[in-house]
């Protein structure tokens, strides 16, 4: 059967009317049958919320409806409504910051470890990431993380140094997007690319699990052991990371050392870099006119658009 | 986006968002298979044993020197299964732009709604502004029978940005799929200039 406005219109009329007689689940599986023919069709998502068993599905179909007209008001009161349905029937929790134990948002003092015990403990958002978390700064330095060559200069100067102590096998520090800035010691047979991306992702993890089990402070690093191998990540501050690959037989402590030792040598100049802007210049210089133009023949040339 | 002088690099982040099963990996897998060796990386895929994405998808494209630099492009796909929220939002970190993969199909039309609004909080949490995040959206999986028309599906997103290009893609087949990546980088390029 082809299918026409006029079928559609239809079916939707006969839907309303069973809701209107009070038949939910008929006129669920009718309105479901007319948003799988006509999914654009506003009024049947509507209906359709009107109808749900549930408010979270209720509120799905409404989305929907609001994604198809972001104007539509009935989809906005009645999104409005269920939230403050849904936030009055949830007991909104909170990790407790000194023990990570989830209680209750208003309850003070923490039943397990007491904190909060005295005056005005800190408010916390009761929402899971919500806006009001200090976001992290992790881009703080985007856009236009410039390193100049003498900034890398020193940096390399530093990690060869650690790299020297500490017989490593090799040194790379990459910011927390996983774009790798410098790499000392033997990286030959090495994708040090993919091994700063995934190295990122690992300390990002590792952030985000100290926040689920309520460490106030971040997990600064992090060992791996393996037969031959160790390697040993750790932040540089907010947005940079270190990672060292030794051989097992190298003490773990003094890799340990000679980390924080770089870490902290680091730092000053990575602030620096910040401070630069006479490298803006030079990058405005390099893409501005015909770089873009340039870019996009190359890469016209370098992707083959035929199947 | 990271400029090192000293390597000669212009380092920029692209990142394919979207719902699960929508095909931002079949994406990055064409990509692989369809670039000059010459330019691209290996492709690193952190996935399940299921064969599904866990942490994220991983290739480099490295271009010859355009007026002293080389740029190069690092991808990264997310993972789009629901309880993968965190991992996201990891991943997104120091983004430079973003592709955002929808999957056509009608019934999946409320996943990509939600993730896409999940995108732009994550955005929002990691401080950054999403209206100002270079966005291309690629309207994938064009060949399915059940597929919402094109013009209901950017009626949607282009309410939420002003003209976020649009493609149609069957990224299975490479249909669309440099296309929209070429629209990223160029995105890209110019929100980066004029963020300078």
């Amino acid at each position: 059967m082809s299918i026409t406005p006029g079928t559609v219109a239809a079916q939707l009329h006969t839907a309303i009317q069973t809701a209107q007689r009070g038949d939910k689940s008929r006129a669920r599986d009718l309105l479901l049958a007319v948003t799988r023919q006509a999914p654009s069709q506003e009024e049947a998502w509507l209906w359709l919320a009107g109808v749900a068993e549930t408010l979270p599905e209720a509120r799905s179909y409404l989305q929907t409806a609001l994604a198809l007209n972001p104007q539509n008001q009935q989809a906005q009161q009645g999104l409005h409504w269920i939230a403050q349905q849904l936030a009055e029937n949830e007991e909104p929790q909170r990790a407790c910051p000194q023990c990570g134990h989830l209680i209750p948002a208003n309850m003070k003092p923490c039943p397990h470890c007491g904190y909060g015990a005295g005056p005005e403990a800190p408010a916390e958002p009761a929402r899971p990431e919500s806006a009001a978390a200090p976001a992290p700064a992790l881009d703080r330095l985007s856009p236009g993380f410039v390193l100049s060559v003498e900034r890398a200069e020193e940096i390399d100067t530093c990690l060869d140094r650690i790299a020297y102590e500490s017989e490593a096998h090799c040194i790379i520090l990459a910011d927390v997007a996983g774009q790798l800035i410098s790499e000392r010691g033997e990286t030959l047979q090495m994708n040090t690319q993919v091994l700063s991306a995934v190295a990122a992702g690992e300390l990002a993890a590792t952030r985000e699990l100290a926040r689920l089990v309520g460490e106030p402070a971040r997990f600064k690093m992090l060992l791996h052991e393996g037969e031959r191998h160790s390697v040993y990540l750790s932040d540089v501050g907010e947005q940079l990371l270190l990672v060292i690959i030794f051989d097992v037989e190298i003490p773990i402590g003094l890799v340990r050392v000679l980390l924080k030792q770089a870490v902290e040598e680091l730092k000053p100049i990575l602030e620096q870099m910040k401070q630069t802007d006479s490298n803006r210049e030079r990058v405005h210089e390099t893409l501005d006119g015909d770089f873009a133009q340039l870019l996009e023949s190359e890469l016209d040339a370098s992707l083959e658009t035929a199947a | 986006m990271f400029i090192n002088w000293k390597r000669r690099e212009l380092n920029l982040k692209i990142v394919y968002y979207g719902p699960a099963m929508s095909g931002k990996t079949t994406n990055l897998q064409i990509i692989h298979d369809r670039t000059n060796p010459r330019i691209r990386g290996d492709l690193v895929s952190l996935k399940t044993r299921g064969d599904r994405t866990i942490f994220f998808d991983f290739l480099q494209l490295e271009l010859g020197q355009i007026k002293g630099l080389k740029p190069k492009f690092n991808l990264y796909t997310v993972p789009g299964q629901v309880i993968y929220a965190a991992s996201r939002k990891l991943v997104l970190q120091g983004a430079d732009g973003v592709v955002f993969v929808v999957d056509s199909q009608t019934s999946r039309l409320v996943d990509n709604v939600y993730s896409f609004r999940a995108m732009r909080q994550h955005l929002t949490e990691l401080g950054l502004d999403p209206r100002q995040v270079p966005c291309v959206i690629q309207f994938n999986k064009r060949d399915l029978p059940d597929v919402a028309p094109v013009i209901t599906l950017q009626r949607y997103f282009r309410a939420h940005g002003n003209d976020l290009p649009t493609f149609e893609a069957v990224a299975i087949q490479g249909l669309g799929v440099l296309e929209t990546l070429k629209a990223a980088i160029k995105l890209v390029l110019a929100q980066t200039k004029q963020q300078l």
